[in-house]
């Protein structure tokens, strides 16, 4: 790393603090549970802090990187649920627990919230790195490792089937 | 859809976002300040060194440091790579430059053999060859050869043929081992004036080694009607008489080249001789023991077999020794008589060109053992690139069913 890419590059109290709101909602949107989301969270900066040597600011920016070290992060508490519910499913002792506090945000209409506990991860990820991380779709594609057209086409069915659950759910 | 629908959707879709962006989930305070206890790790953490980075330009760095390495220990290991164990000697005289000496380069190592090659010689024997003197008539600082003095020797004058011996020292390279058995090989280039005296001389030479008990190995004599004629003998003189063999055998026309080479095999010979009378011993000995009566019979077949072993040794041994006396007792002259001219040695390579060579030689060396590493690890590196992308897939696959649910 250059002298200069090294004076570029911000120290990690700085990144943590500009970025942990950014990198919470995206994990929230991603697993869709808020205490969850909270220490997945703090594990990512846990890892991120670890591994800040390793960040090169030339190859992304420091609020991409902590979102991909948080992906993975989440990718791996998916795996263990999973695990876990499989094996719950083996010994029949599985529960499925409500989600008691609101897992996407303060405010939202329980109908919103709803829709959005009913898409699938993957499509609340986009959501969350286009809408609320306002990225735009050429980085979203490049940080979920799909093309450009597949990010557009995973955005406008995540809206178009939140908005139409959104709309059912008020008509009901 | 129509365009209203259209529009109507669109602006719902807007909505939505908008909602979501207003409502986005906020870290609770105790994410915070865990956040900010990680923060003031990292702010006390920034003090330490950080970890080597390599990055793609250090990664050239190191790849031009590690070919620099290589070159140096190519240039090192080219520089070590000089011949031991090595007596070189040469004598060159040159066609047409009478006043050219011819000489011998010394490079004396215990119980060395010798070898020789041309460019070499004319590049080392200039400077390695003390001048010549009158005390030192051995010295090989020579003029050409005289054609009166060899048919004054050939008519057998003793006035003369001490003359001739004389000037004929000065003509050849005078190697003797003394009294220890040597292999000594002679290659000798002649000029000789035409196709007519060419065969008359290769005649006198086949004739020469024959009148010192020596034998013809091969003759070929190739004379067309243009062009250049060569003759090519190789002799076989006693030892004991290779310097007079060499002697008239240099008087039949102007030395163009020669290669004198002495290999010591008398210490061979002894090693040998004492393995010869050690298992001669050993075989007295299991003859001994194989004439007891007492021996089991698989004692018996044991020691059947080392005896047959040994005995084996033995003669292989003494095969081998008789080889060696052989080559030490006979010489080999190598004669060349041509008409032509010798073609232009090669000019000695300078310092920097034979410096380059060895490096050149060395990193060659590194380059096909590289090759071969490659070559041989290239199916498990194929392998492991295989293996690496079926991981890949797996993991995409296994992330894409999991953000599915």
């Amino acid at each position: 790393m250059t002298v200069a890419a090294r004076e570029k590059k911000p120290d990690f109290a700085q990144a943590a603090r500009d970025h942990l709101d950014a990198v919470h909602a995206y994990v929230a949107y991603l697993v869709g549970n808020r205490s969850v989301a909270e220490d997945l969270t703090a594990t990512a900066f846990e890892k991120a802090l670890r591994n800040w040597a390793r960040f090169d600011p030339r190859r992304a920016s420091a609020r991409t990187w902590l979102c991909a070290i948080a992906r993975s992060v989440a990718l791996d508490h998916f795996r263990a649920e999973d695990r876990r519910r499989r094996r719950e499913d083996a010994y029949a002792l599985r529960q499925e627990f409500e989600i008691a506090e609101p897992g996407f945000g303060d405010g939202l209409s329980p109908e919103l919230e709803s829709a959005l506990a009913s898409l699938p991860a993957g499509e609340r990820e986009v959501i969350a790195l286009r809408v609320l991380l306002e990225w735009d779709a050429e980085t979203v594609a490049r940080f979920l490792g799909i093309s450009r057209s597949a990010c557009s086409m995973r955005l406008s069915r995540a809206l178009e089937k939140l908005s139409e659950r959104v709309a059912s759910d008020v008509e009901a | 859809m129509s365009r209203p629908e259209n529009e109507n959707s669109k602006d719902r879709l807007e909505k939505t976002a908008r909602e979501l962006r207003k409502h986005r989930p906020r870290p609770s305070e105790t994410l915070v300040s865990r956040i900010e206890r990680l923060a003031e790790r990292g702010a006390a953490r920034r003090s330490r060194p950080t970890r080597i980075q390599f990055g793609r330009r250090k990664l050239v760095f190191a790849l031009a440091a590690a070919l620099a390495i290589s070159v140096a220990g190519a240039i090192v290991a080219g520089e070590l790579r000089q011949p031991s164990k090595v007596v070189a000697i040469h004598g060159v005289v040159r066609a047409g430059n009478p006043t050219t000496t011819s000489g011998t380069n010394w490079e004396s190592f215990p119980g060395g053999s010798t070898t020789t090659s041309l460019p070499d010689a004319a590049a080392r024997f200039q400077e390695a060859v003390p001048p010549p003197s009158a005390k030192n008539p051995a010295a090989l600082g020579m003029g050409s050869n005289d054609q009166t003095s060899l048919n004054s020797s050939s008519a057998g004058s003793p006035t003369n043929e001490t003359l001739s011996k004389e000037k004929s020292l000065q003509g050849t390279a005078q190697i003797t081992s003394g009294n220890r058995l040597a292999e000594l090989r002679a290659v000798l280039t002649l000029k000789v004036e035409n196709s007519d005296e060419l065969s008359r001389k290769t005649a006198e030479a086949m004739k020469i080694a024959r009148s010192l008990s020596g034998y013809v190995v091969t003759a070929q004599v190739d004379a067309p009607s243009r062009g250049i004629a060569t003759s090519y003998l190789v002799l076989k003189v006693p030892a004991k008489r290779s310097q007079d063999a060499l002697i008239r055998i240099s008087q039949l026309g102007k030395i163009l080249s020669q290669q004198v080479s002495l290999e010591d095999v008398k210490a061979t010979v002894t090693a040998q001789g004492k393995s010869i009378q050690t298992l001669k011993r050993e075989i007295a000995s299991l003859e001994r023991t194989l004439s007891q009566q007492t021996l089991t019979p698989q004692a018996r077949s044991q020691l059947q077999i080392e005896l047959a072993r040994d005995r084996a040794r033995l003669s292989s041994l003494r095969t081998q020794r008789t080889k060696d006396i052989l080559r030490g007792r006979l010489a080999t002259i190598t004669l060349t008589l041509t008409t032509g001219d010798l073609p232009k040695l090669p000019t000695s390579p300078s310092r920097i060109h034979k410096a380059i060579d060895k490096a050149w030689n060395g990193l060659s060396s590194e380059i096909s053992w590289a090759a071969t590493g490659l070559i041989v690890a290239s199916p498990f590196l194929l392998l492991a690139a295989v293996l690496a992308l079926l991981l890949r897939a797996r993991r995409r696959r296994e992330e894409r069913r999991l953000l599915e649910k």
